[in-house]
């Protein structure tokens, strides 16, 4: 049994995050909120997010999983104005999501779960921490689209870079530790990222949001941030460039 | 669940068949352990359906402890979806479905599936091919590209042949089918007798898949299956060549093997009887044999043109049935010798003369508009004429071809020349100097070159005085052209005695 009450606005910041690593998504839903993990088609980025029981206006539910077409829920989205409600539930008989907007009700098929995968968050070791504005982030990430399709992040004691190396012309962003919210070190680091990817992800951090990132050498990047006001959590984890070979 | 899915092989050893091909398969994958990148980044596949490609590749990827993402048919195949999968995964490191980070440092690799690479017309387009060259170019993962039919995907770029390690996977002979079978079938607790294995495994031709399918279509809800149940599932469409029916239909006396011989023929009854009328004078020796052949052969013919007239399809069972039984019991005896069947000679010509005919088409087409008359007399009456006559008289040609709109190959079809011809070219130059003038220059290029070439011509043949030349030379010339034609189009008009005593000896006036 599935039934919420929710804003608009909370369903769009989950589905921006979730779009854009993947198409279709198992939803874990509880009384205690949703959650769902995901693997993105090329295998190089994951998902993790949590929505607590108070991201919703109203949550009934026992325990269960529903497949989700996300550019369905997109399509729903795009009929809610700003700060309208939303009103989910799962109808089992028909095995439908039933999403009312105002006046409009939309039946939507579900998605098969048997063949989604049910990925684990690995454990990492990432000896650098670094947390600040999504916004400094963004501006890094728009001066390296123009040079290349990569980005690298580098860390070290005294703080924390964003640069990028085309064929002819290179750029960075540099931010000492005293213009970043915090910085924790042990070793000095590097990974290189696709700029595609990175970019993508970070747009998705609600504005005016707050991004914690963790890096290692030639190792994957853990972004975390808060959504639906802090009543949400996600990580992302992103797989490095292979380099060298 | 499917079977085929559930007894899929997990590890390399357990495929069935094809061990040269997984070797070799599992040689490349060792290429990959060195840490530098191998020369080959990308296998492909080739072999038919159901032998174990795609297995192999899972397979594989399993005993490598490597990754997998895989595009299938059914997903779409743009050149943006192939980018956004198999391009950003053979970039960077990998995830893999259950959440395990793996590095290639430590030899975690990704297998990039692209299944069924070949399958064009489905979903793959142009710019699709251009990303998976791309792709393989630039990998710094493991590639398998799954093909039926390798040239299918070869005759996009020969990057496939120089960048890729081809790998053929041949079919897996009844004999291997049998144990797995068996396996299954115990597993599944299902007691099967062993002459329906047998039979299920002879008649797969091949595919292993198929065979696991049709077991498990036999066993649904049963716990014994015998071997009558096994007709249940029918014959496998069992693909039997042209040559294969041919050879049937002319040995056997048997009406009931004729007529299935022709029924597992995926062919037109128009192409078989083309087939047949080729090759049963052939076969068939004996004259009262090959009359009676023959005739069997020519009655088909009647139903199929009436079915194709009268668009009654149901005709054609008549027609089957003439071709089949009526040409396979035509014969009194036995014909025991081999006999090598050819190709139907008159789909050959027809093909090598598509061009030729094309052309006569237009050119009596654009006659039929001038002469106000029936295509068929235009080819038949008309060109002869106008061939003698271009040949004759240079204005009459230059002005024709600037009223007609001649093309170079109509042109040359009424010369008797190469397209690009001298001649040609001469006369298309003329009608274009004609058209922008409005009238014929005498004086122009074109017919002051024909007037000089008369001249010399006259006096190599040294034929009558010069006042006589034109017409003698017109004479001689029109009866070997009339005779020609006559000859290639099989109407007859237009013979001339000494053409036809003296062919060789007579010269076109402009041959030069």
């Amino acid at each position: 049994m599935f039934k919420a009450r929710l804003k608009g606005d909370v369903l769009k910041e989950m589905i921006k995050v979730v779009s854009t690593l993947v198409d279709e998504v198992k939803l874990n839903i509880t009384g205690e909120g949703i959650t769902l993990k995901a693997v993105d088609p090329a295998h190089v980025a994951m998902v993790d997010l949590s929505l607590n029981k108070e991201a919703f206006e109203e949550l009934e539910a026992t325990d269960c999983e529903l497949g989700v077409d996300i550019d369905k829920i997109k399509e729903v989205l795009s009929l809610a104005k700003a700060g309208d409600i939303l009103d989910i539930d799962h109808d089992e008989e028909h095995n439908k999501l039933v999403v009312h907007i105002e006046n409009i009700t939309r039946h939507m098929s579900l998605v098969d779960t048997m063949g989604m995968s049910d990925p684990k968050m690995p454990q990492l070791n990432l000896p650098a921490n670094i947390k600040l504005a999504a916004a400094e982030l963004n501006q890094g990430i728009k001066a390296s689209e123009s040079i290349s399709n990569h980005i690298a992040l580098v860390a070290n004691a005294d703080g924390f870079e964003l640069s990028s190396q085309g064929d002819t012309d290179s750029v960075s962003l540099k931010l000492r530790k005293d213009l970043l919210l915090h910085l924790e070190c042990s070793e000095p680091v590097r990974s290189l990222f696709s700029l595609d990817y990175f970019a993508n992800m970070i747009r998705s951090v609600p504005s005016s949001g707050v991004v914690t990132l963790a890096i290692g050498q030639d190792y994957p990047a853990m972004m975390t941030f808060e959504i639906a006001e802090g009543n949400g959590s996600v990580t992302y984890l992103l797989a490095p460039r292979i380099e060298n070979e | 669940m499917e079977w085929t899915e559930k007894y899929r092989p997990r590890t390399l050893g357990d495929v069935v068949g094809n061990n040269k091909a997984v070797q070799s398969l599992l040689s490349w994958a060792r290429s990959w352990e060195s840490g530098k990148l191998p020369k080959k980044r990308a296998v492909i596949l080739a072999g038919s359906a159901g032998v174990g490609k795609t297995s192999a590749a899972h397979a594989l990827a399993s005993d490598m402890g490597w990754g997998v993402i895989e595009l299938n048919a059914s997903d779409t195949r743009n050149a943006d979806a192939i980018k956004r999968v198999a391009t950003a995964g053979a970039l960077n490191q990998t995830f893999t479905d259950t959440g395990e980070f793996l590095t290639s440092d430590a030899g975690g690799r990704k297998l990039i599936i692209l299944d069924e690479a070949d399958n064009v017309h489905g979903n793959i387009d142009r710019g699709g091919i251009r990303a998976i060259l791309d792709t393989i170019r630039k990998t710094h993962q493991p590639i398998v590209l799954i093909v039926n039919d390798l040239y299918e995907l070869t005759r996009h770029s020969s990057t496939f042949k120089t960048q890729c390690l081809t790998i053929k996977f041949s079919s897996i002979s009844a004999r291997s089918i049998k144990p797995v079978l068996r396996r299954i079938s115990i597993s599944e607790h299902v007691d099967v007798e062993d002459a329906t294995l047998e039979a299920i495994a002879q008649r797969t031709s091949g595919d292993l898949r198929s065979a696991i399918n049709d077991l498990q279509a036999l066993s649904e809800g049963r716990s014994y299956v015998g071997l009558e149940d096994a007709d249940a599932v029918g014959k496998r469409d069992n693909r039997v060549t042209m040559y294969d029916a041919i050879r049937t239909i002319l040995k056997t006396d048997n009406i009931r093997s004729a007529k299935k011989a022709a029924n597992e023929l995926d062919e037109d009854p128009e192409f078989l009887l083309l087939w047949l009328s080729e090759n049963v004078p052939i076969e068939y020796k004996e004259l009262g044999d090959l009359a009676r052949g023959m005739e069997a052969v020519a009655r088909a013919d009647l139903f199929l043109q009436r079915a194709r007239r009268t668009q009654n399809y149901r005709l054609w069972a008549y027609a089957i049935d003439m071709m089949t039984g009526g040409v396979a019991t035509a014969k009194d005896k036995e014909y025991r010798f081999y006999n090598r069947y050819r190709f139907p000679m008159w789909l050959a010509t027809m093909g090598r003369t598509k061009g030729i005919r094309a052309t006569q088409n237009s050119l009596s087409h654009k006659l039929t508009t001038h002469c106000h008359t029936s295509a068929s007399i235009a080819r038949a009456d008309l060109i002869p004429f106008y061939r003698q006559m271009f040949d004759l008289d240079g204005a009459f040609a230059v002005e024709q071809t600037a009223r007609l709109e001649l093309s170079g190959s109509e042109l040359a079809m009424l010369l008797g020349d190469d397209r690009d011809g001298k001649r040609v070219q001469m006369l298309m130059e003329a009608a274009e100097a004609r058209e922008t003038s409005g009238h014929i220059d005498p004086g122009g290029l074109g017919l002051a070159a024909f007037a000089a070439e008369e001249v010399a011509e006259a006096d190599d043949e040294g034929a009558g005085g010069p006042g006589e030349n034109g017409k003698a030379n017109g004479n001689a010339n029109g009866k070997a052209n009339g005779n020609a034609n006559g000859n290639g189009k099989g109407d007859g008009g237009g013979d001339g005695d000494a053409g036809a005593e003296e062919p060789e000896t007579q010269r076109s006036l402009f041959e030069f």
